[in-house]
Order: structure tokens, then C-alpha cells, then sequence
């Protein structure tokens, strides 16, 4: 890690001055006039230093910070824009000195683009954002990640950045692939041109991780060999001519890792060797050859594997043949696979519940804990493998660079629709949590596409409306699997088809304009990081946890509250069959007599004894039934269900379907806890006993079932389009811009819903 | 009397070149889409808005870059190559797939 050493002009006059922030118009070293802002840089929190994480998109810069910061990145926001950044702790290991506090900022490709992403790191450059709960303050050191096989367009990037006038570190990345390209980097030369640190790394095997750490605490404001023009176009010559000054094949090679001098060092034929002193495996090129090489490659553009897969990928009809297959892969495996996790996930929820209803005394307190808090945030809990696995396969389907070709792919396809092929990721994470897919929209550069796309993707089946998928088609399609899988199937189609027609409308209406043509780098075919993807899975895990822990919790709880009180009488019915149980409990074993029966006298008082105790457990069982029932009539949630039930009457819906639809409105998957509370008084106690509850549950006269054919596909209907997620409104009026268009969203969704609800109730009844 | 005039040597304007490299390319410029797949092409003029323009700038894709077509299309697969006829950084391995609309409005003087 080699660089020129700083000369100190222009950093000297504001350098002792901590804290000072100011803007100014100078001439920079070349002649070139440009605004410049000098920023001191100061620590925000008085301990750690601000490191912010940039470059280009694919340049493995979350690899590298992923290495940085191993376990210990936290996923946060930035106010007002819900741009997510990752932020962790890098320690300062064995040199001393302070720890650092990384930011990774998104990809891009010029701070000066117009786009959101570049808004973000502009700001956070100039210090006026931060990530949410840090306080503001620019960065002490920008780390920019460069692509070490694509150089010259990366260091444009760069260019900018010393713009600011920022200390900063250079971090070449993927040497490798730049070494088996016929690109060697001096790493020595080309910090020298830049007047910066630059470390050659290989982030995704870890070479060179530590010269990073050792170059964030030495960073300093850069001093380039040549002033950074202002000018776009010129820009791109000042990049090549750094290129050419830090990529040049050194007369004498040195090591990319520890900057040992590889003269007289044997090569197999790809110019390989390993490297003396450190046994490093290295690419060494003599000048002359790699001059050849250049030479002979000037006027060719090879055809690479890429290519050749590009040919079948992005092929019209296989293209479209393989995609479909993909996902549809990506989708099964996400049944099949995560069905057993989630089998034990609920598994522990109800062991947990029986040992709180086992070892704690009868009272609120027992019923709060094993109905009210394990029981509801355990219904919640149990789509967590779903998430992970589904967060685990996009991750991985994405590094690969598939997803760069599927966007286009599906360009074509909803394109007529008014969505650009960017629409494409956002709307697939959308079927794992409408949340990071509204994020993810910020890599829609037009304005009316991302809002288009940020308003219809909540209408794609989340992993939250899954437990009422597989409740509804179970009742409705009872013994009849492959029934039920086709109507999931449908409500995923029923989803989409609404979002691309709503889109359609809002595209012709008031998010009116013409599209913006589709450009995206497609990066090279590679082998996945399973550790990236597993990091990422790692996030949003944490995430979903978060949620479950505190707002699904605190829904739960309030719920639960809502239907224990105020607490009911017990009715004269209730008591009739506790006494009739009593009595029997009470009746003599020894009136089982073998005289009653012939043939085996021990089994058959055996059996005898038996059915006696299973028509006690059956009368305590009505009385429980109906007694929870009785308290669900009377409670603050029968009253409130009972209040708002005419406005679903259309539907089909009595009050207790009143009661979980409203409840849904905080978070869908609350649904079936909620049903599950209403209709038995009791939580879910496991899958089969859930659904046999609630296909026996009744309406008030005691004979007409709650769920009725009519009824149960109003609510798939309902529950496909209505919007019924508060996350997911509070990120639409940050992403979108205002309220106004999460109270659209909102109106939209639920009134087709609605409506579609009514018509299928009426058809089908 | 005065002798004749020593012959001075005349100022190069480099105007006229220049503008006689902008009529050669606007009379040789075709769309990019119209190119073959391997054909190599020069951007010689992009008919883009500044936000467009500005994007594809910043990926690499401006003025004088060497480009082939890798796949002709919806996308439009070009690879980016020499630069104002210097070697390619990214010896020839960095792909922009462009929807055919931009790419119609990307004209190339073909060179390969």
C-alpha cells in the first residue's frame, strides 16, 4: 500500500480546524476552476471514525464490506428517504488507533447523476445525511471501491470523490480478474497518480482486507498528479490518463501483495508464479509481453462465455423458457424446502405454550404469555425460513448476474403495461415482503416508472399473506391438495394481473409521460458468494425478527386484551355441562364392572374407563367452546366486530370475519392468530386442530359455518389486492414522496378488493 | 524597396478539420441497431435527453468509444471497447444492455 506522499496544499489552511465545514471556489492545480468544497473531516460521535463505502455497482464493494464487518452490520435507513445502508464497526486492529464506523452506500456510477441513489451519497459526503440514528457529519475517510478489471470508467467515480476534497482510499478490487484479463495493476504507480493510498484486494477470498483496515486509518485528502476537471467529458480523459499512468506493466513486477520484487521469478505458461516472500499466487507480466498483448487486442473485442450464454438466455423464447423455469424453481424450492423449518419452528411455539400453561398459576398472566404473546407472535414467527430462504436465493440468483437479464427479459413483458424491466427485482423481492421490494425501486431512474412501481407492488404475493392462503385453500379445498395448490397458484396470477392492470391505468392517468428506455451494465456470468447471500439472508432475518418482536408482538398483545375483557359471565349453559362433567369425573371406577360386558373383564373396564373419559374431555371441551365464545360476543372485540360488521355484510362477512379482517390491517398474517382468538379462545394450537376449529366455527345462531364456500373465496379475493400492511404505507409516503400517495395506494387496493370481494361473494353464493 | 515578404508560416486553424470529422460522421453515422452482431462501430452522436445521455456517459458509453454489438435485439448487447482509439481498460469484457429505443438513437460510424 504505496501512495505519494500528501505535499499538503490546499488541506494545510482548513486542516487545523476541526469540525470547520466550509465551501469555497478555488483554482485546483492545473488551471482548472471549479467550485470545491473542503470539508474537515471530524468524528460525529467523538469515538469512532465515519468510514462511507463507495464505488460502482458490481465492484464487490458489499463482499469487501462484508469482510470488513463479518457479523456485525446492522441494516439501518436513511431519514426521509428509506435508502438502506449498512453500517458496522471495523476494529482497529493490531496498528491501534481508532475504530471505524463503515457505511455502505449504494452503487453508482457518477455522484452527479440525477438519480436517488447519487442524491444519497452526495449528501452523505457533504454531511448532511446520515443513517438513521447517527448523528450527521461527513465522512473522516471515503473508501472507493474500484473494479480492477473495468479501471478507467471506475476511476471517473474516483475523480469525483477528490473533487470534495475528502480523505480517501483507493481499494482495487477483483485483481484477480483483472490479472487473468491481461490487466496488471501498479498499485504503487497508480496511487502516486492519484495522490492517494490505493490497495490492491481480492475481497472475495479475502487478500488484502487488512491493507484496507491499515489504509482507512492512514486515508488523506488526495493530491493527484493531474487537477480533476469538472467537466464530464474531460473527466473521461483525466480517468484514462490515470489509468494508463497506474495500469501499466511495471518494468520490474512486484507483488500485488506484500510489494515484493518478482525479477527472475519462474511462470508457468499464464504468466503465474508465487511470490517468494509472502507465496502469493501472482500474474506477472513483463512490459513487452503485455504491450504485445495490447497491441494485438486493439482493434478486437473478444466474444466471452458470457456471450454464449447471453445467446440462450436472452434468446426471445428459450430465454423466456429458462426464466420461467427459474422462478418457478425459485419458487417451489421455497415451498418444499422451507415447509420443514417451519414445521419446527411451530413445533417450538407449541411447546412453548404448553410449558407456560403447565408451569405458570391460572390467571391473566399465563393466559397473557401462552395466548396472547407465544401463541400470536409464534403464528408470525413461523414464515421466517420462507423469508430467509426466499432473500437467500434472490441474493444468489443476483450475484450470479442473471437478474441483470431477467430485468430485461421482463422488460418486454411489462413494458406495454407502463413498468420498465427495473420494476422486475423490486417486484420479485416484493413476493418475500412488499418492504425491501418498495426499496428496492430506487434503482427505477424515472420518476413516474418507480412511482408507478412502488404503488402496484404490494399487490404481489408477500410471505404475510401466505398463512391465509394455506388456511383459505385448506377449508375450501379440504382433502383435495392439488385443488388447493392450483387456487395458490391462481391468487399469485390473481396478484399479479392486478398490479400490471393497475399500473396500466395509473400510467395512462395520472403518472402519465413517456417511458424511459432501459440501460443496465450486464455483469459477467460468476460463480455466487454463498457468504454475501448468506449475510443478506442474515439482515433481513433480523428484520423480520424486529417486527415480530415489537409491532406484531404489541398487536398480539392489544388483541388478546381486546377479546379477554371485560370479562363475561359465564352463561347458564356452560355451567349445566361443567357440572355435568364434575359429576362424571366424579362417577366410581368401580361401576365399571366386568358384568357389564363379556368376554375380556380388564380391557374391558379398560375401554369402558376410557370412553368415559373421552366424553368428560368432550364436555369440558363444549363448555370451553362456548364459554370462549360467550366472551368473544361480549368482549371490546366482539363489540368493535359487531359495530363495523355492516360495512362487510357485501362481503359475506359476520362480526368475528369483521374482527380479523380489521385486524389485518396492521399486518395480514395477523389473520389467522386473530381467528384463531376469536373463534375458539384460544391460540393456534397447531396446524390441524387450527383449521378443524375454524371449519366447525359458527356464526351467532349456532349453525351456519363462519367459513362457507362463498365466504372463503371473498376472503382469498380480499386478501390477493386489499392493502393491508402499515410498514408498507409508512415506506410508500417516504419512498413516493408524500401521504397522498399512500392513502391512494391504500384507497386503491382495498376498494378493488372490495368490490372484487362483493362480486365473487355474490357469484359464488 | 522592399524585398518580397518572407513566407510566413501559415496558423493551422483546426476548425475546419474538425467540422469536416463532424460531416464525415453525420454522412457515415448509422444507428447502432443497424449494425450486425460483431460489427465494431464508433459513437459518433447520441440522440438522447441529458438525463439518458448523463447515464450512459457515466457507464462508459460516450463519445468516440469503440463499441461491438453483441447482440442485436431486444436488449441490445454492445460491448465497450477503445476509447478515442486507445486500448479498452476493460479489455472488451464490459457489457451494456440497452433497450432497442436507445439504442436506435445512438448512431455509430462504422469502423470494423
Amino acid at each position: 500500500m504505496k501512495g505519494a506522499p500528501p505535499d499538503g496544499s490546499g488541506v494545510g489552511d482548513v486542516g487545523d480546524l476541526p469540525g470547520v465545514h466550509t465551501e469555497r471556489t478555488g483554482t485546483t492545480k492545473g488551471g482548472t476552476t471549479a467550485p470545491v468544497s473542503v470539508h474537515t473531516p471530524r468524528s460525529p460521535g467523538g469515538e469512532a471514525r465515519r468510514v462511507a463505502l463507495l464505488g460502482n455497482p458490481n465492484t464487490g464493494k458489499t463482499t469487501l464490506f462484508n469482510r470488513l464487518s463479518g457479523l456485525r452490520a446492522k441494516t439501518s435507513n436513511f431519514p426521509g428517504t428509506t435508502l438502506e445502508a449498512r453500517t458496522t464497526r471495523v476494529p482497529a486492529g493490531i496498528e491501534g488507533g481508532r475504530d471505524g464506523e463503515l457505511i455502505d452506500l449504494p452503487g453508482i456510477y457518477s455522484l452527479e447523476l440525477d438519480q436517488l441513489e447519487a442524491r444519497v451519497c452526495r449528501e452523505v459526503l457533504a454531511g448532511t445525511a446520515a443513517p438513521r440514528g447517527e448523528p450527521l457529519g461527513a465522512p473522516e475517510v471515503v473508501v472507493v471501491v474500484v473494479d480492477a478489471s473495468n479501471l478507467s470508467r471506475n476511476l471517473m467515480l474516483v475523480g469525483e470523490v477528490m473533487r470534495r476534497r475528502l480523505p480517501m482510499l483507493v481499494v482495487i478490487n477483483m485483481v484477480d480478474v483483472a490479472a487473468k484479463r491481461g490487466v496488471s495493476i501498479d498499485a504503487q504507480a497508480l496511487g502516486e497518480a492519484l495522490g492517494c493510498d490505493a490497495v490492491p484486494t481480492n475481497a472475495r477470498s479475502g487478500e488484502g482486507v487488512n491493507a484496507v483496515r491499515l489504509g482507512i486509518k492512514e486515508a488523506r485528502i488526495a493530491t493527484p498528479a493531474l487537477a480533476v476537471p469538472g467537466n464530464a467529458d474531460e473527466l473521461r480523459g483525466w480517468s484514462e490518463e490515470m489509468f494508463n499512468r497506474g495500469a501499466r506493466a511495471p518494468s520490474s513486477s512486484k507483488c500485488w501483495n506484500c510489494g515484493y520484487h518478482l525479477e527472475g521469478l519462474t511462470t508457468d505458461t499464464l504468466g503465474r508464479g508465487t511470490c517468494a516472500e509472502c507465496g502469493k499466487l501472482v500474474f506477472v507480466e513483463t512490459h513487452e509481453s503485455n504491450h504485445a498483448k495490447r497491441a494485438s487486442r486493439k482493434e478486437e473485442i473478444p466474444e466471452t462465455t458470457s456471450d454464449r450464454w447471453d445467446r440462450v438466455l436472452l434468446h426471445p423464447v428459450l430465454g423466456l423458457a429458462v426464466f420461467a423455469t427459474v422462478m418457478t424453481g425459485l419458487f417451489y424450492s421455497l415451498f418444499v424446502i422451507a415447509k420443514y423449518p417451519m414445521d419446527w419452528i411451530g413445533a417450538i411455539f407449541e411447546w412453548a405454550t404448553t410449558l407456560a400453561e403447565a408451569h405458570l398459576p391460572e390467571g391473566v398472566l399465563r393466559e397473557l404469555l401462552a395466548n396472547g404473546v407465544i401463541g400470536g407472535v409464534g403464528a408470525t414467527v413461523v414464515f421466517l425460513p420462507q423469508i430467509c430462504l426466499l432473500f437467500f436465493l434472490i441474493s444468489l440468483l443476483e450475484d450470479t448476474g442473471y437478474l441483470a437479464r431477467g430485468a430485461f427479459l421482463m422488460n418486454r413483458l411489462l413494458r406495454p403495461f407502463g413498468l420498465p424491466g427495473h420494476a422486475f427485482v423490486p417486484l420479485l423481492s416484493s413476493h418475500a415482503c412488499a418492504l425491501p421490494g418498495i426499496m428496492a425501486c430506487r434503482a427505477i431512474p424515472d420518476p413516474r416508472e418507480r412511482l408507478a412501481t412502488i404503488l402496484v407492488a404490494p399487490f404481489m404475493t408477500c410471505s404475510a399473506r401466505l398463512p391465509v392462503y394455506v388456511l383459505l385453500t385448506s377449508l375450501l379445498f379440504a382433502g383435495k391438495p392439488a385443488l388447493a395448490a392450483f387456487a395458490f397458484v391462481g391468487c399469485y396470477v390473481l396478484g399479479i394481473l392486478a398490479a400490471v392492470f393497475s399500473a396500466l391505468i395509473a400510467r395512462r392517468t395520472i403518472l402519465r409521460g413517456k417511458s424511459r428506455p432501459m440501460a443496465m451494465e450486464l455483469p459477467c456470468y460468476k460463480r455466487p458468494s454463498v457468504r454475501t447471500a448468506l449475510l443478506t439472508t442474515l439482515d433481513r432475518a433480523k428484520v423480520f425478527l424486529r417486527s415480530a418482536g415489537t409491532n406484531i408482538l404489541m398487536i398480539c398483545v392489544v388483541l388478546w386484551w381486546l377479546g379477554a375483557y371485560p370479562k363475561a359471565e359465564a352463561p347458564a349453559r356452560v355451567q349445566e355441562l361443567r357440572k355435568l362433567a364434575i359429576e362424571a369425573e366424579r362417577t366410581p371406577v368401580d361401576a365399571y364392572s366386568p358384568s357389564h360386558s363379556s368376554g375380556n373383564a380388564g380391557q374391558d373396564t379398560r375401554l369402558a374407563i376410557g370412553e368415559h373419559q373421552d366424553a368428560v374431555n368432550e364436555i369440558t371441551a363444549e363448555a370451553d367452546r362456548l364459554e370462549a365464545r360467550n366472551q368473544a360476543t361480549h368482549s371490546f372485540l366482539g363489540r368493535v366486530g359487531r359495530t363495523i360488521q355492516p360495512v362487510f355484510e357485501p362481503l359475506g362477512y359476520d362480526w368475528q370475519l369483521s374482527i380479523g379482517v380489521m385486524a389485518s390491517f396492521a399486518a395480514r398474517e395477523v389473520f389467522v392468530s386473530t381467528m384463531s382468538i376469536v373463534v375458539s379462545g384460544q391460540e393456534d394450537e397447531g396446524s390441524d386442530s387450527l383449521f378443524q376449529s375454524l371449519s366447525r366455527a359458527t356464526r351467532d345462531d349456532g349453525v351456519t359455518p363462519i367459513f362457507t364456500r362463498a365466504t372463503s373465496w371473498s376472503l382469498l379475493v380480499y386478501y390477493v389486492l386489499a392493502m393491508q400492511c402499515l410498514p408498507t404505507l409508512a415506506v410508500t409516503a417516504r419512498e413516493a414522496g408524500g401521504k397522498k400517495w399512500a392513502l391512494l395506494q391504500l384507497v386503491w387496493m382495498c376498494g378493488m378488493a372490495y368490490i372484487a370481494a362483493a362480486i365473487v361473494y355474490w357469484l359464488v353464493a | 524597396m522592399a524585398g518580397p515578404l518572407p513566407h510566413l508560416p501559415v496558423a493551422h486553424d483546426p476548425a475546419p478539420d474538425r467540422l469536416a470529422e463532424v460531416a464525415r460522421n453525420a454522412a457515415s453515422a448509422v444507428p447502432l441497431t443497424s449494425l450486425m452482431q460483431g460489427q465494431t462501430g464508433v459513437i459518433c452522436e447520441a440522440r438522447l435527453d441529458v438525463d439518458d445521455a448523463a447515464l450512459l456517459r457515466a457507464m462508459g458509453l460516450g463519445d468516440r468509444v469503440r463499441v461491438k454489438l453483441c447482440r442485436v435485439g431486444e436488449p441490445c448487447v454492445v460491448a465497450l471497447g477503445t476509447t478515442a482509439g486507445r486500448h479498452c481498460h476493460c479489455q472488451g469484457h464490459c457489457r451494456i444492455g440497452l433497450a432497442r429505443g436507445l439504442a436506435d438513437r445512438i448512431f455509430v460510424r462504422v469502423v470494423a
